[in-house]
């Protein structure tokens, strides 16, 4: 028995390893070989993965993504399918996949780990966009409506290059389930106005939700969708019938500050909690996104410049630390009133472009509890300042402190940098297609 | 009644099983230690224990490593069964912790073998499906591959690298980003 020991022995040991370890297990010997390609084929219990950073850089190349393990503190660099990486947006990060926009503005969901890549529902299927045709009957621009189930159309609608629309329409993306399974509901959060739209594992179009807008950030739980609102409201769907209206959860604050971000996440217990991201001044926020050439901050901490100096446009970019606090509230959907809660215990949350998470850092033993690990994913800094240094950090909910994650900082601006836990689990796609 | 209960307990508990090694070698072992092995908790229930049970699989060596978990743990599940109901809740607790933590420091001793007894324990423990035994070598298997290229792993391990080139360029295609 070459590698000593049986498959399913063997796979029961893999299946207690992190991503990189799992991978180089695998080419240890045909035994070991065969033994991962079972478990990532079958899929069996996999040790929950420690997110990473996924990140590009200008130096690795248009096609590679950048992986920084939590686990490992270590970057690695990976080749992902076309089209090149560097030339998508990317909107979302789930259960090992992450969502992008290409130069069309049509969206894929990626597995960064196995190289799988799903072309979701075309853009044109959106319920605000259509496609329009040049002589020889191909799609040349996109004509976008302001369109909401409330309000009809509001003026006349925009006429996009195809690679543009995804500047305007994009805001995050959501997935029921590993699309591994076959079964998921990819949730989107677009414009006008942050209106939600889904589709399933194998829909070939867009299914608008015309009843409400100012959605920020959604959660799945017990087969509902969760959404909450700019103002804190929550709304809950079930996306099984998607003609019946959401219940109210959650009635929205009156006197929401309006550049509070909402976050909405289920926690290990099954809690649902809100996250406020709560920016330092908010009038300092306006100012910076209206006016781009404040002075570069004394404080150099998330700006130091790549190590080969790649990037050389960061140098006249200024930089100003906008998020400085979270608030931390558990929705208590019988009560339907938000109950402050100052410690997370043993809870750590990951919140930014991804779907929010929220996982029990006693698993993950390179995890911090009570703390929350940020990536930036302000829309006006995200999608309107492609150039603008990335915040990231970990928030400490003891002491109210961010600390930094990596330094030097090795990622590019844009895409922006997204949380990921990593997921070995290899798809057949022929199957699938 | 409950004096019957314990009569009965420690008669499961002295019916003694024979164990034979793929050397032929003998072990007389208690019911209780040796239904840790599911397998050999199967053959007692079907009434096949009879003259033995050999272990055509395990030699004297790994059965007698195999044994001394078995006894160690036996006792131990026996004891935190014994304790629950003689202990105030505070006591119980204090009890299970110094057992678990015995128990412990037990695993990592028994742990300390060389890499081709670890692969033969672990062998074993499939075998006789002893779940706790395979829990325990498999992680320690896991954890020494931690943070190793492949080549470490081999060498650690005595494993011939037998990948077809065909297999090891599809591997670096598909994982090369894992071993910079």
């Amino acid at each position: 028995m070459p590698g000593g020991l049986p498959a399913d022995v063997l796979m029961k040991i893999f299946a207690t390893l992190e991503v990189p370890d799992l991978v180089r297990a695998g080419s240890v010997c045909s035994s070991w070989l065969h033994a991962y390609n079972c478990l990532r084929k079958f899929g069996a219990c996999i040790q929950p993965q420690t997110p990473s950073l996924i990140y590009t850089s200008k130096s690795s190349g248009a096609s590679a993504a950048g992986f920084y393990s939590l686990l490992e503190n270590k970057p690695y660099t990976f080749t992902l399918p076309d089209p090149p990486i560097r030339s998508r947006y990317l909107i979302g990060s789930a259960y090992g996949w992450i969502v992008t926009a290409d130069e069309r503005s049509e969206l894929h969901l990626v597995n960064p780990i196995t190289g799988d890549q799903i072309a979701l529902p075309s853009v044109t299927t959106i319920e605000q966009v259509k496609p329009i045709y040049d002589n020889n009957g191909a799609i040349h621009m996109y004509g976008y409506s302001r369109y909401t189930g409330a309000e009809g159309y509001l003026d006349p609608p925009s006429v996009f290059r195809l690679d543009k629309l995804r500047d305007y329409i994009f805001y995050k993306a959501f997935l029921s389930s590993d699309p591994f399974t076959g079964n998921y509901i990819v949730v989107l959060i677009h414009h006008p106005y942050w209106q939600i739209s889904f589709a399933r594992g194998r829909d070939d179009h867009w299914t608008w939700l015309p009843y409400h807008a100012c959605y920020t950030d959604c959660a799945f739980k017990d087969e509902l969708l969760y959404a909450t609102l700019v103002d804190g409201e929550i709304h809950a769907y079930d996306i099984n019938d998607p003609s019946v209206k959401p219940r109210v959860v959650m009635e929205g604050l009156k006197d929401c500050p309006p550049l509070y971000k909402m976050y909405i996440a289920q926690a290990p217990c099954g809690d649902l909690l809100q996250i406020w991201k709560v920016p330092e001044d908010s009038e300092q926020e306006v100012e910076d996104v209206s006016e781009p050439d404040l002075d570069p901050p004394d404080d150099d901490e998330y700006f130091s410049v790549s190590e080969d100096g790649s990037e050389p446009e960061l140098e006249t970019v200024p930089y100003r630390r906008y998020t400085t606090a979270f608030k931390v509230y558990r929705v208590d959907l019988t009560a339907k009133k938000l109950v402050e809660i100052s410690s997370l215990g043993d809870n750590v949350l990951f919140l930014g472009l991804n779907q929010s998470l929220c996982l029990c850092a006693k698993e993950y033993p390179q995890l911090k509890g009570n703390h929350i690990y940020f990536t930036d994913d302000n829309e006006y800094m995200v999608f309107g300042s492609k150039n603008k240094c990335r915040e990231m950090g970990v928030f400490n909910l003891d002491n109210k402190m961010s600390e930094k994650i990596v330094s030097p900082r090795i990622w590019s601006n844009w895409p922006p940098p997204v949380w990921i836990v990593p997921n070995p689990r290899k798809m057949n796609l022929a199957l699938l297609n | 009644m409950a004096s019957a209960g314990s009569g009965d307990e420690k008669a499961a508990a002295a019916a003694m099983i024979t164990l034979i090694s793929s050397d032929n070698e003998k072990f007389e072992v208690t019911e209780a230690t040796a239904t840790l092995s599911q397998t050999i908790r199967h053959m007692i229930e079907d009434g096949c224990t009879d003259g033995g049970v050999p272990l055509p699989n395990v030699t004297s060596k790994i059965l007698a490593r195999v044994i001394e978990y078995c006894k160690k743990h036996a006792t131990a599940a026996a004891g935190e069964e014994g304790s629950s109901s003689s202990f105030s809740d505070a006591a119980f607790l204090e009890v299970d912790r110094a057992f678990l933590e015995e128990l412990e420091e037990f695993d990592d001793a028994f742990l300390e073998v060389d890499r081709a007894t670890l692969f033969d324990l672990i062998l074993a423990a499939n075998y006789l499906d002893i779940k706790g035994l395979l829990n325990l070598t498999c992680q320690k298997v896991a954890d020494s591959v931690k943070g190793k290229t492949p080549e470490q792993i081999r060498e650690m391990y005595n494993i011939v690298n037998d990948l077809t080139p065909e297999e090891e360029a599809e591997i670096r295609r598909e994982t090369q980003w894992a071993f910079e």
